[in-house]
């Protein structure tokens, strides 16, 4: 039995209940007495062709007892989770950090902070870190004007 | 005259630049066209239209043919269309013939190239014609044959595949209901009322996974050198060509037509390309290092791209997750792609066919610059080139509207990706279904509105009918294909 696959089909279920719950509060569509198609009508066939496709992995799991490991497969040790969580965490705080400290330095000091943490020399890193910094802004603050955060304590130091 | 606006340094320029990118990036074992698409997206915000699509259309055309430069001398494919051409071409290569192969690979990529374009120039117009014809009925159906198509053809599983762009489907209902105005599953945030924004979406599900998956295996992308100096022999390439018109020509057909099935892309043109060739020529050589391995598949990949092109512009429909991004971005740029860009923007369109013409042409100086260039591409390391491609993730996805949500959402989509990624599930049927989704419940509601809730109409129109035919065929003929073929068996 795969567990990803039941996880997969028990995440189904959730939403698909959840859409069927959260949607009863939609308004209904009439017109001129007569009950049309409203804002529910679509999302709740969604739903119910989720609540089909859960059934199927289920059966597909318990009853005809496929066994496909296919998380399993892919199994991920604790370092190279890290790896996603260094990036996820730079993806959350890069504009945070950067409407205080500015883009480009944010950009230079993010990039060599992942080269490093994903196995690159220090030096490489700081090289490609600042070149990155300056092909962003020459190609979006410049060239396209698009408003970079330019950060609130770099703004007070000027 | 507009159709020679495309050698203006406006609309030149950043194309000649979009190809060097699309070399670089499909010559990058695991980094696909589709995502040097949705990286080069955030950089035509601020142009106009045609040179926007332009940079698309260079970048996905050079990317599919550079990934057949690692495919060949290191048995990487640089992107998933490039799987079919490793057979011969690295046989080939090892065979100290890898630069014949890269040059074989290079005109013919061109070559078909240029026919699936040609076949879209004549096919498109008169098909578009044809599609004024279609109503609500039949646009519901062909939304969903797009969909089915999608799922089918995706890689793992169909019903991983109808899962995949059913919650595409569901996401596209977040935002104000057209109809009613009532805003669905926004809770009462305000960026929601909009819906999902597509770009960041497609950003997230293409490149943000590609890094956190690249990042999480174990193997790494650092590649040893070319071992085989780059000589190319043009009038041995040429003498190969003349001999195998007849596989360049059939490859570049087969190619066009899969290419325009929606949901088949540039990857299942060339296998079904080398299948047919092996097949029709009966070649004991192929897979051994046969010249025809390397010109079906490589001259497939490429005229796919052309064929994609044509329900993209006449239905509205993308033929694979690359239209389905140049989909979203036509509607940034406030185009709406079907029938009626025919005639509403038709020097646009004229411009666009120009374009697709001229990339073919500028393909061979770009493709053997990156060819010559690839000893330095994969000299890369991976921590490098993923950090490049996270940062321009972050800052692609917030050029758009100078939003910070559409980075949350863009972060949010690059982990579904991830997740669906490890359980195989496609993500194209989700950007599909994504993109679909108010065109597909749209004309469903309509249509019942206007008959009244009877859902008969649907069915007895004729091209509605002969679309519910295809989509019942579509999904019930595979599975018993393969129930009747282990019987046999």
């Amino acid at each position: 039995m795969s567990v990803a696959d039941v996880i997969l089909g028990s995440v189904l279920v959730f939403i698909s209940f959840f859409v069927l719950l959260y949607s009863r509060k939609f308004p209904h569509f009439v017109v001129r007495g007569v009950r049309l198609p409203g804002p529910s009508f679509f999302p709740r066939i969604l739903a119910v062709l989720l609540l089909i496709f859960a059934v199927y992995i289920f059966v597909e799991q318990f009853l005809l007892r496929k066994r496909k490991a296919l998380w399993e497969e892919h199994r991920i040790d604790a370092k190279s989770l890290l790896n996603v969580l260094w990036i996820s965490l730079m993806v959350l705080f890069f504009f945070p950090l950067a409407s205080l400290i500015g883009t480009f330095i944010t950009v230079s000091l993010m990039s060599f902070l992942l080269t490093v943490v994903l196995k690159a020399k220090w030096y490489e890193a700081l090289i490609f870190s600042f070149a990155v910094a300056l092909v962003v802004y020459l190609i979006f603050g410049v060239i396209f004007k698009i408003p970079l955060p330019g950060g609130i304590l770099l703004a007070k130091l000027r | 005259m507009q159709l020679f606006d495309v050698l203006k340094p406006d609309v030149l320029f950043p194309l000649l630049l979009s190809m060097l990118f699309g070399v670089f990036v499909g010559a990058i074992p695991g980094l696909t066209a589709t995502m040097a698409v949705a990286l080069i997206i955030p950089l035509t915000y601020y142009m106009k239209p045609v040179a926007g699509l332009a940079m698309v259309l260079g970048a996905s055309f050079t990317a599919i043919f550079a990934g057949d430069i690692p495919a060949t001398f290191l048995r990487i494919p640089g992107t998933p269309a490039s799987g079919a051409a490793i057979l011969d071409g690295f046989e080939l290569s090892k065979k100290g013939k890898g630069s014949l192969a890269l040059m074989l690979d290079l005109f013919c990529s061109a070559l078909g190239g240029l026919i699936g374009v040609v076949i879209l120039i004549t096919v498109s117009p008169p098909l578009a014609k044809f599609a004024l014809q279609f109503t609500h009925f039949e646009y519901f159906w062909l939304g969903i044959f797009g969909l089915s198509m999608a799922a089918v053809l995706s890689r793992g599983n169909t019903i991983k595949g109808l899962l995949s762009a059913t919650l595409g489907l569901l996401i596209s209902t977040i935002g104000i209901d057209v109809t009613t105005g009532y805003p669905r599953f926004t809770f009462n945030v305000t960026e929601l009322m909009d819906g999902v924004s597509f770009i960041p979406a497609m950003i997230g599900l293409f490149g943000l996974s590609e890094v956190l998956k690249r990042t999480s295996e174990k193997s790494r992308l650092q590649l040893s050198a070319v071992s085989e100096v780059v000589r190319p022999n043009l009038k041995e390439t040429f003498a190969h060509i003349w001999n195998h018109k007849f596989t360049l020509l059939r490859g570049a057909l087969v190619g066009t037509f899969i290419g325009a099935l929606p949901g088949a892309g540039a990857d299942v043109a060339a296998w079904v390309s080398y299948g047919v060739e092996k097949n029709v020529s009966k070649d004991e050589e192929l897979g051994k290092g046969s010249v025809r391995g390397v010109i079906a598949p490589t001259s497939a990949n490429n005229a796919a791209i052309g064929g994609t092109w044509i329900p993209a512009l006449v239905f509205g429909l993308p033929g694979d997750s690359i239209t389905a991004i140049v989909l979203g971005a036509m509607l940034m740029y406030g185009l709406r792609p079907g029938p009626m860009i025919f005639t509403q923007s038709r020097d646009l369109v004229t411009q666009l066919f120009a374009v697709a013409v001229l990339i073919q042409i500028l393909l061979i100086p770009v493709g053997w610059l990156g060819i010559k260039a690839f000893s330095l591409f994969v000299r890369l390391k991976t921590s490098l080139v993923m950090t490049a491609v996270t940062i321009f993730c972050i800052i692609g996805s917030y050029a758009l509207r100078n939003s910070v949500f559409d980075v949350y959402v863009m972060f949010v989509f690059g982990l579904i990706g991830y997740v669906f990624e490890k359980l195989r599930i496609p993500l194209a049927p989700m950007i599909l279904g994504l993109i679909l989704g108010r065109t597909v419940e749209d004309n469903l509601r309509v249509g019942l509105i206007k008959t009244k809730g009877n859902f008969l109409p649907f069915l007895t129109r004729p091209i509605s009918l002969a679309l519910f035919v295809m989509i019942v065929l579509v999904l019930i003929v595979p599975p018993l294909t393969k129930t009747f073929s282990k019987k046999k068996v």
